[in-house]
């Protein structure tokens, strides 16, 4: 089995939780071995890519959650974000400096706004 | 420390909404258990010791400061929306509450007990079953709404499922949140299929709940998660090679055996998922 490059990201739709099947955001994530999940997130309030792992994990490993989150692949990522969000997917190593700047400052849950 | 960094991602008005949430809610709490407990005392007829059938878990009531903030910033963060009290408003657990349901007769008590409770005003608009077997959790949670729509989460325990469900809690935690590597977080869920197993909680599923209507079913089973999250399965995978073990092998060490993870999903995509071969599966 192979070994998850650092700059491997896998992407996944994040559904409105009113039902309405509309797209609000994406998740882009790493699980590497011997570390914790690393994700950034379209902050869909505050418009903009932020690295929130402790957001992310619930959405993508709590069953509560299995209709609101879709896999994707790197392309319709791109589509997704430009066509329903209107902004553009981060290249691999902007996601990988997002993520390792959170990691750094132990952002879990998004940059502070205070 | 992580309440800390949480409501650092919040600003002033934010926090505040926060703050007037939680004392709203506690305001409803309190009118709410009112209402509980009278509507337990109405069917004594389904526990007549009166040991079983009660409300519990009341200090939990209320969502506190840290587990709002998360959700609110989960619910501001994905949805999008910039009006805190809409944001709130959408969270269904910041009002929560438990009655604890004998097993035997579980599904009639709990329809008396919605149906006491539309009679007291509540409006019963979603039920969600967590119960089946090989699941990792076992439940029914009802969301309800108040005559002023103030959204409440009402779950039905047995008595041996609110036990299992103390003795988990903590790996669920493990399983579902940042800190936990995939290896973590499998055998997490691995603990808590052998904590259930245990218990023996196959044997103890209520029998009836299509009396109680439509509702929305929550498979939980091991090879549903890893359908829905395949990476932290091939993680785990890695992992196992990497100590020269089979997965056959890691559930002997949770006192597991294929049937006990395949129970929740029978299907030839399931086993070929986990790698795993029912016993005479093969020749059928």
């Amino acid at each position: 089995m192979q070994q998850v490059n650092d700059l491997d990201f896998s992407y996944r739709a994040v559904l409105k939780s009113d039902g309405s099947g509309r797209v609000t955001s994406l998740i882009a994530y790493q699980v590497l071995d011997d570390r914790p999940l690393r994700a950034v997130i379209w902050d869909a309030q505050h418009r903009e890519w932020v690295s929130a792992p402790e957001l992310a994990a619930p959405l993508l490993y709590d069953e509560r959650n299995g209709d609101r989150v879709q896999i994707i692949d790197r392309a319709e990522a791109e589509t997704i974000a430009r066509q329903s969000l209107s902004t553009e997917l981060p290249e691999t190593e902007a996601l990988a400096a997002i993520s390792d700047e959170g990691e750094r400052m132990s952002w879990d849950f998004g940059p502070p706004r205070q | 420390m992580a309440e800390q960094r949480i409501l650092a991602t919040l600003d002033a008005s934010q926090r505040s909404a926060l703050d007037a949430s939680i004392a709203e809610s506690e305001v409803v709490a309190t009118l709410v258990s009112r209402d509980l407990h009278d509507v337990v005392a109405s069917l004594s007829r389904f526990d007549p010791s009166g040991e079983h059938l009660k409300v519990v878990d009341e200090e939990f009531r209320v969502k506190g400061t840290a587990s709002l903030a998360r959700a609110f910033r989960e619910a501001a963060a994905f949805d999008g929306d910039v009006d805190s009290r809409a944001v709130l408003a959408r969270i269904k657990d910041r009002v929560r509450f438990s009655i604890q349901v004998p097993e035997d007769g579980y599904s009639a008590t709990v329809a008396a007990a919605l149906a006491a409770l539309r009679e007291r005003g509540y409006q019963v608009s979603e039920l969600v079953s967590f119960w089946g077997t090989g699941g990792r959790h076992n439940g029914l949670n009802v969301t309800l709404h108040d005559r002023n729509q103030f959204t409440i989460e009402l779950q039905f325990p047995t008595p041996l499922s609110r036990t299992i469900g103390k003795q988990t809690h903590a790996l669920y935690e493990i399983s579902r949140l940042k800190g936990g590597q995939a290896v973590e977080r499998v055998a997490a869920f691995l603990r808590i299929l052998e904590i259930n197993k245990a218990n023996g909680i196959t044997d103890h599923q209520p029998a009836g709940l299509e009396r109680l209507g439509e509702m929305r079913k929550v498979n939980t089973s091991l090879t549903r998660w890893i359908a829905k999250e395949p990476l932290v399965w091939e993680g785990y995978r890695r992992w196992l090679e990497r100590n020269g073990m089979t997965f056959e092998q890691a559930l002997e060490h949770h006192g597991l055996t294929p049937q006990d993870v395949l129970d929740g999903d029978r299907s030839d995509a399931a086993s070929e998922r986990l790698g795993l071969q029912l016993p005479g599966r093969a020749e059928e």
